[in-house]
């Protein structure tokens, strides 16, 4: 007969019934002649029991759908960088520009990573582009900066080359506008970090002048 | 962590398909990254990485033919990097010492089984307990006895080997009894919602 040990080697096994055949019987017939053998089983049993009962914290409301809704963000994110690299400059022909920073706070503190995008916009001599800013919960004092290249301005703050703002985020969107001046034909590119304790997301927009009217649209960009 | 997929066996998963594949387990997925974690809030932003990270390489979720313990790896290994990033020792691999002997730990004599089985009815104390286990052991034991993975499965979680789990597992559940023998009844300090 099997020893008393090896038998209960194999109830784990045993119960989430992957033992062979022969391993099988011959446990069964060994608890079928060793009380001991029995009795420890059940204990076994119980511990089981007992640790698959630990209770955990259930998510929050809504748990599921923001992480498929972040996924569909993504997605459409996506969508959008294609259809924008598809469209030849045509697309691009806009007065307001939408470029899209997606943030992940995480409260208990950052890891130092400043993670990137870039966008390239179409704007007309006055035009306004807007950041758009996704926080997954409320943030506090997050810090907005602004790099500007020469021949591009923000109205309001001419000549100005580095701008800075302090600001909380409220959970879900943010827009952060920016009416732009373009002072000469190559256009430029802009930096825009926005920081929260020391992670830091930062986005590159190229804006490039567009030539003719003043039609809307939604030509920009998330990469 | 680099996953091998034939070329062939690659498909095209929209984001109506992943959506599919993933939410049977989410949950799941919630629950294993709140038993690591000990924190709402940190368990939904890992899950949230782990699906947006799962996102871009969604090919490669077609492919796999049994998807759990698959994403159960990819978000192991994600909490596993986080928390070496931030500093602190989360052993994948086992200790100096540790051999692959199954047999290891069973030579622990039991504590008297009835008062043992009253102490783990109290769940705090039972998780106060857990909590107080080395990494590798609580570990082990949140994958197996409280999640309910088989050893193969926790193999394909973690990396280790089985029978290099079967011996770990063996050792947690020795020094889980014995912290439980050694602690007052309801010394449980942490409660958890129900």
């Amino acid at each position: 007969m099997t020893d008393c040990k090896t038998i209960r080697q194999r109830f784990d096994d045993y119960q989430s019934h992957s033992l062979s055949r022969p391993d099988l019987d011959d446990l069964e017939a060994h608890l079928n002649d060793c009380a001991a053998c029995r009795e420890a089983l059940d204990a076994h049993r119980a511990w089981r029991v007992a640790m698959a009962g630990l209770p955990f914290e259930p998510p929050s409301p809504g748990f599921e759908e923001r992480v498929l809704g972040a996924v569909r963000r993504e997605a459409k994110g996506r969508g959008h960088r294609r259809a924008f690299f598809a469209g030849v400059g045509v697309a691009l022909a806009a007065s307001l520009a939408v470029a899209v920073v997606l943030l992940r706070f995480v409260p208990s503190g950052g890891d130092g990573s400043e993670a990137m995008r870039v966008a390239e916009v179409m704007l007309p001599e006055h035009g306004q582009l807007r950041l758009r800013i996704q926080a997954d919960r409320p943030v506090q004092d997050a810090s907005l900066s602004l790099e500007l290249p020469p021949g591009l301005e923000l109205a309001g703050y001419e000549g100005q080359r580095r701008l800075q703002w302090r600001s909380d985020l409220a959970a879900g969107t943010n827009y952060l506008s920016l009416p732009l001046r373009l002072r000469n034909p190559q256009g430029g590119e802009l930096v825009a970090r926005v920081r929260v304790g020391d992670r830091t997301r930062v986005i590159r927009v190229r804006v490039r002048p567009r030539m003719t009217g003043a039609e809307l649209g939604w030509p920009a960009v998330v990469v | 962590m680099a996953t091998i997929i034939p070329w062939k066996r690659r498909a095209r998963v929209d984001e109506e398909g992943f959506e599919q594949l993933l939410r049977p387990h989410l949950q799941a997925m919630y629950r294993l990254a709140w038993r690591l974690l000990r924190n709402r809030e940190d368990a939904e932003d890992l899950v949230q990485e782990v699906v947006l990270q799962l996102y871009r390489r969604r090919e490669e979720l077609a492919a796999v033919e049994v998807l759990r313990p698959w994403l159960m790896r990819v978000l192991y290994h994600r909490f596993v990097d986080e928390q070496r990033r931030r500093g602190r020792q989360v052993p994948l691999a086992e200790p100096d010492g540790e051999t692959d002997d199954p047999l290891d730990g069973v030579a622990h004599p039991d504590p008297e089984p009835g008062q043992l089985l009253q102490r783990m009815q109290d769940v705090s104390t039972l998780q106060a307990a857990l909590d107080g286990l080395p990494e590798i052991h609580r570990q082990v034991l949140l994958l197996h006895d409280v999640e309910g993975y088989t050893l193969k499965e926790v193999s394909v979680i973690t990396g280790a080997p089985v029978g290099t789990l079967k011996s770990r597992l063996n050792r947690a559940r020795a020094a889980l009894k014995k912290v439980l023998t050694e602690m007052e009844p309801s010394a449980g300090l942490r409660r958890v919602a129900e």
